[in-house]
């Protein structure tokens, strides 16, 4: 089956000479059609930009993304257009996403109206609180007239997911799409946007920097973790979080707080050789994991950057020296 | 029919959130009164030119509300003659400066590059030369054969400084998410222009759009009190220069035909900008507090 989304090789550099930064290094991914796939990562390892790129909305600088088998920048003006629509960005901060001056109404039947997808005020008009509904944004009529300063972030954000669906999206890039909204209602959100995945089947990218949010979005779809503008270890969910086998990964997880004190209480800890993130100005040699990374090999690891390897387990994982160690979080009680 | 009733609803709703600023309201209806007083008013009220020596200078009275001048002339039948010149050549130049600054800074600040280098040359260019004595060297140089063609030249002078606010607003709003939501969904650059990020300026716009009629109102005053604008008749500009060569200042009673016009112009700058704040919550949705 051709994949949905495929980068080879991708790089993003920002910036020029001494400043210059590399946000995005080599990433390499497929995405299947009805996949979700996360990607994970702290904050400034790239997951974003990758992000960015995928929408079409960056252009690498390096490297190529494929949508449907083609180079999107090969794309002829009518197939760009349908890869524009197909693919979607829900942005993470929902109160910079909408025109602060206009409504709820005008929002989402705009995009309606300009690209024909209903004829008529009439129509956009009820195809609107269709969405609306859809995102469980009810009764809809009350919505319609709202300026975003009056809605909350739950809400506002379900008017991003609602004016993405307009163009009727095929995949959807949700950048940190639920982390500036408050914890209680986290989880309707993702459930409306599973809702999303399995009757309109919309593939997700969902890119996140919390891994227990990725584990419970994510746990039929895969996990890339990034590092520093890399891809460290990917695979399915369920192996990934089980059974982790790049010490960047471990040590994520093992700092994900669990909600049972005994089973915190038994989660290895990591002991990490340096608790700070090298710039991104000054990058370290070989594996840029390894000024931190507890398992380092000196003459090995600082020498050249790790290829990623793909393991029997499933999955690939950038680290010669650990690929096929297991190691388990939980100390046996 | 449709189009004149769906235009009477949004001029209704418009009007009712100008009205939750009862003080911007106010200025907005002065704003009309002085508009309809200055191009109404005089095909009903004559205006008085015939010298009457045994009335100069009279301070207000029933006969008079507004005194006589050094002529022995009504000065209320001036002041209802001379705002027209004086609105008009406000407008001309407040909206041509508006107009300018919005569309070439929203281009530049939207477009970079070497067309955004080249508009800013421009202006850098034009916001170091002072303006009023600028002004007052073209004023010399041209002649000015009506209001319109002085309201051409103060627009043209005035909008540097609008332009680089503008700019530097239509920059930080470009890199907004909702604008990357709008190029995502393939809105078009004209949509996002002019429907994205230029309603996010209007309050600034507005604004700045009074600013610029008030300065336009104190240059072409000052203009002809300097006697470089020939103008005649009946103008606001022109009554307070006569009644400053005239001496109007130096006793009680005629004291009154130098405050009238000084009045009138205070009254129509106040009553502008005024009317902005009830302006600022037409445009910004988030400041309307009787929602």
């Amino acid at each position: 089956m051709m994949a949905h989304i495929e980068l080879q090789n991708v790089s993003r550099a920002f910036g020029k000479e001494q400043e210059r930064v590399l946000a995005v290094d080599g990433v390499s991914l497929t995405i299947e059609k009805g996949e979700i796939r996360c990607l994970v990562g702290e904050s400034g390892c790239g997951k974003s930009t990758t992000g960015k790129m995928i929408a079409g909305l960056l252009p690498p600088s390096g490297g190529r993304i494929l949508f449907d088998g083609k180079p999107i920048d090969r794309l002829n003006k009518e197939e760009y257009r349908a890869y524009r629509h197909a693919v979607q960005i829900i942005h993470q901060d929902p109160y910079a996403s909408l025109n602060p001056v206009q409504t709820v109404k005008q929002i989402i039947t705009t995009p309606l109206l300009r690209h024909r997808k209903v004829s008529g005020s009439q129509q956009a008009y009820r195809r609107a609180l269709e969405l609306l509904e859809i995102v469980d944004l009810t009764p809809a009529a009350d919505f319609l007239d709202k300026y975003p300063h009056q809605l909350s972030g739950g809400q506002r954000q379900r008017v991003s997911v609602a004016r993405a669906l307009t163009v009727d999206p095929k995949f959807i890039v949700a950048d940190e799409a639920v982390s500036m909204v408050d914890v209680s209602i986290r989880v309707s959100l993702l459930n409306m946007l599973m809702r999303l995945k399995n009757e309109f089947d919309v593939t997700f990218l969902f890119i996140t920097h919390d891994l227990a949010l990725a584990k419970y979005f994510a746990w039929e779809g895969a996990i890339s973790v990034m590092y520093l503008g890399r891809v460290v270890e990917d695979g399915p969910t369920p192996r990934v979080i089980t059974d982790p086998r790049h010490p960047y990964t471990q040590a994520l997880l093992a700092a994900v707080p669990e909600a049972d004190p005994e089973l915190t209480h038994r989660k290895r800890r990591i002991a990490l050789r340096s608790a700070d993130i090298p710039s991104l100005l000054n990058l370290p040699p070989g594996c840029t994991f390894h000024p931190r990374c507890p398992y380092f090999v000196e003459g090995e690891c600082d020498v050249s950057a790790p290829p990623l390897e793909a393991i029997s387990e499933g999955g690939r994982v950038a680290c010669p020296v650990r690929k096929d160690e297991h190691v388990s979080l939980l100390i046996p009680s | 029919m449709n189009l004149v009733k769906q235009t009477l609803a949004s001029l209704g709703t418009t009007l009712r959130i100008m009205s939750y600023n009862k003080v911007g309201f106010a200025g907005f209806l002065m704003v009309i009164f002085i508009v309809l007083m200055s191009f109404v008013g005089p095909y009903f009220i004559p205006l008085d030119t015939v010298t009457k020596v045994d009335k100069i200078f009279q301070s207000p009275s029933a006969e008079h509300w507004f005194g006589t001048d050094h002529q022995g002339r009504d000065i209320f039948s001036q002041i209802i003659h001379g705002g027209k010149d004086v609105i008009v050549v406000a407008v001309i130049a407040g909206v041509l400066s508006t107009l300018i600054a919005v569309t070439f800074g929203t281009l530049s600040g939207f477009a970079g590059g070497r067309t955004d280098a080249f508009i800013m040359a421009i202006t850098d260019v034009m916001l170091t030369i002072p303006q009023l004595p600028l002004l007052l060297i073209l004023a010399s140089l041209m002649k000015f054969e009506n209001v319109t063609s002085l309201g051409v030249l103060l627009g043209l002078l005035n909008w540097p400084s609008l332009l680089r606010a503008v700019r530097s607003q239509a920059l930080s709003l470009k890199e907004r998410d909702f604008i990357e939501a709008a190029r995502s969904l393939d809105l078009g650059t004209t949509h996002i222009v002019f429907r994205e990020i230029v309603p996010n300026m209007m309050t600034y716009i507005i604004i700045s759009l009074a600013l610029a009629m008030t300065g336009a109102i104190y240059a072409q005053v000052a203009l002809v009190l300097f006697g470089l604008v020939p103008f005649s008749g009946s103008n606001w500009g022109v009554m307070l220069s006569l009644a400053w060569v005239r001496g109007a200042i130096f006793f009680k009673d005629s004291v009154w035909y130098i405050m009238m016009p000084i009045a009138a112009i205070v009254l129509l700058q106040l009553s502008v900008v005024t009317t902005t704040r009830s302006l600022e919550l037409v445009f910004n949705p988030r400041l309307r507090s009787g929602e």
